[in-house]
């Protein structure tokens, strides 16, 4: 199987916002990130990825399967983290793991409880009772537990401290040693994307508008800093998008080798995943 | 399934101390009047708030999206709460009943087979009205959530003891002969009927319920 | 096997573990046959994509350093001698490369130049 998951066209109008024929292909054993603005489309796609929500165009397929058709079967192999914890407040953790073993055949109650143990979670406080980061680690921990191959993940970092945020990145990157595992998660905390991420997909306004590997996209862009003078010398070609400030102009530029090449005298740095992005959502173009 | 159910049942467990307490409380205030109608009545509503409860503890923390990602059946969610229903009201039954035998022989009327009748056939009118609750019910919960089913509740309690008011007024009963109307038919076999109708109208319920939910977004 | 990555660089980091391997196996720190830590272990500790280590192995693979074996992983290669000269005299051509710059900027001769390269050689560094 070379894809987990296979988005092809898929398209969903609601009144004032539309998610406009959205391919995405993930390859198996990497990391994807889901790059987007709030609102721009990154929650309806992975809840029409995972069926909550009846998309009116496209074919979702993970592992290759069609998920329309073998939804449940394919659902013992995704694990699943939202942004907020789905538990039931009046629940502790020994009782999670209880009723959680009748719902997947692959649950393991022990490999549960070593989480609880590593992330000092009392197997019989109530969930109502948690922080915020033990809610997120509990979902983590539920969503692994299962033994799953895909590990799909909507927000789950966000509003988590930069020490709990390390201890799940490092979850994620144990998780993906086996090279038969898939993570795909959306995030507008790009920093931790940079990191790790394989692949990066951009949307924004129900658009996907960027795609590929991180490295070359990273080899690729970069950000000159120059006054208009300059500016106005710079080919189109080169010009993703711009962003004046009083003091000058930041300019997003693709082929960057190729630029530095030619304009030597330009400075330029690095793009980070943040950069991109807001050149890509809210840049002038030329 | 099994799984849904457990949960539900561990969700209620929090309330369940709330219940016994309430429920021994009835009891005994039903031991002490000698009246089995009393308990009979409160444990019967008591009870059918648990589907209520259990509903609106999903919603409060987003269970359904989550639970959709788990490899369980839209249809499975609905027959777990279906088959919570007949749990509680099976308790319903189950406890009223013995409120109703112990009430019996405190009174000392153990021997009153009319009176064994009547208490028959107001358990019977528990389970029928506690299934009938429920049909209604539950098709409202999945479709709109559990607050604004709340709201139904009021409506599915009020309409009933208003029909009957209505009836009792516009229709004078001295004047229909219930006796000679029924006087060829066993009544068992009417009560008989009427609760099959009852689990059929819980089976069509159900059918509604998975109709909704089928189409549900989240 | 010390192993580490600048973000600030500048430079690629595939190409900075490609550097670093290349200068732990000439050194003899990895010996030949000596087995390399897996893609992803090494993606792992070093908080980094497994697209980049993959890269960085290709490379070394390409250049003759290692040998990745499909289902065991990626060894240090039994080392050609021709590589490794190659290698060496790749990296004295990159500084010598600055030391003729640097010369010809300050308007050294040749032999200037040559003299200076001597006098090093015969001392004792």
């Amino acid at each position: 199987m070379d894809h987990a998951i296979e988005i092809k066209g898929l398209t969903k109008h609601y009144p004032g916002f539309d998610l406009e024929d959205v391919d995405i292909s993930v390859p198996s054993g990497c990391i994807m990130g889901f790059v987007g603005a709030n609102g721009a489309g990154k929650t309806t796609t992975i809840k029409s990825l995972l069926g909550l929500i009846r998309p009116d165009k496209g074919t979702i397929k993970i592992f290759g399967k069609d998920y329309t058709s073998e939804g449940k079967a394919i659902r013992e192999d995704v694990g699943v983290v939202f942004d907020e914890s789905c538990f039931p407040d009046g629940l502790n953790a020994g009782e999670i793991s209880r009723f959680m073993g009748r719902i997947y055949t692959r649950w393991d109650a022990e490999l549960f409880q070593a989480y609880m143990k590593k992330f000092a979670i009392p197997v019989d406080k109530k969930v109502k009772e948690f922080s915020r980061g033990m809610k997120m680690k509990l979902s983590i921990a539920a969503a692994l537990a299962h033994h799953p191959k895909l590990l799909v993940l909507d927000e789950a970092t966000s509003g988590l401290d930069p020490l709990v945020r390390d201890e799940i990145l490092d979850l994620f990157l144990d998780f993906i040693q086996d090279e038969e595992h898939t993570v795909f998660i959306s995030s507008h905390i790009t920093s931790d994307l940079e990191k790790v991420a394989d692949y990066i997909t951009f949307i924004n306004n129900g658009r996907i508008i960027l795609s590929g590997e991180k490295d070359l996209m990273m080899e690729e862009y970069g950000v000159a800093h120059c006054d208009d003078r300059q500016l106005t010398r710079i080919p189109k070609e080169y010009v993703v998008g711009m962003r004046r400030n009083k003091f000058g102009v930041d300019v997003l530029i693709r082929s960057k080798e190729k630029f530095a090449q030619r304009f030597p005298e330009i400075f330029m740095d690095a793009a980070s995943i943040e950069e991109i992005l807001l050149f890509e959502a809210r840049g002038e173009k030329i | 399934m099994k799984g849904l159910i457990l949960k539900d049942l561990y969700n209620l467990k929090a309330y369940a101390k709330q219940y016994i307490l309430t429920l021994l409380m009835f009891a005994f205030i039903g031991f002490v009047i000698g009246s089995s109608a009393y308990s009979q009545g409160l444990v019967t509503l008591y009870l059918c708030m648990m589907p209520v409860t259990a509903f609106s503890l999903d919603e409060s923390s987003h269970w359904d999206r989550y639970a959709l990602t788990m490899p369980i059946g839209r249809k499975d969610l609905v027959a777990a709460k279906y088959v919570m229903v007949l749990i509680t009201i099976g308790s319903a039954f189950i406890l009223s009943g013995i409120m109703t035998v112990v009430i019996r022989f405190r009174m000392g009327e153990s021997t009153d087979m009319q009176g064994w009748m009547a208490d028959g056939l107001s358990l019977a009118i528990i389970l029928i009205y506690g299934l009938l609750f429920c049909s209604v019910l539950l098709p409202f919960s999945f479709k709109f959530g559990a607050e604004r089913a709340r709201m139904i509740i009021i409506l599915i309690v009020l309409i009933p003891v208003a029909a009957i008011f209505l009836i009792s007024h516009l229709v004078d009963l001295d004047r229909i002969d219930l006796g000679a109307l029924l006087a060829g038919i066993n009544p068992l076999f009417i009560l008989a009927a009427v609760v099959l109708v009852t689990f059929i109208l819980f089976g069509i319920s159900y059918m509604i319920s998975c109709r909704i939910y089928e189409k549900k977004e989240f | 096997m010390n192993i580490y990555i600048s973000n600030s660089s500048g430079q690629p980091i595939y190409e900075q573990i490609v550097v670093q391997i290349k200068q732990l196996i000439m050194s003899g720190e990895l010996e030949s046959g000596a087995p390399l830590p897996s893609m992803r272990l090494l993606a792992k500790e070093l908080r980094i994509s497994v697209i980049t280590t993959k890269r960085a192995y290709e490379e070394l693979e390409r250049e003759g350093f290692i040998t990745t074996v499909v289902g065991k992983g990626s060894f240090v290669s039994d080392l050609n001698h021709e590589i490794v000269k190659e290698e060496q005299l790749k990296k004295v051509e990159e500084h010598l490369t600055e030391a003729v710059l640097w010369g010809k900027q300050s308007g050294l001769s040749l032999e200037e130049l040559v003299g200076v390269l001597k006098g090093l050689y015969e001392e004792d560094i």
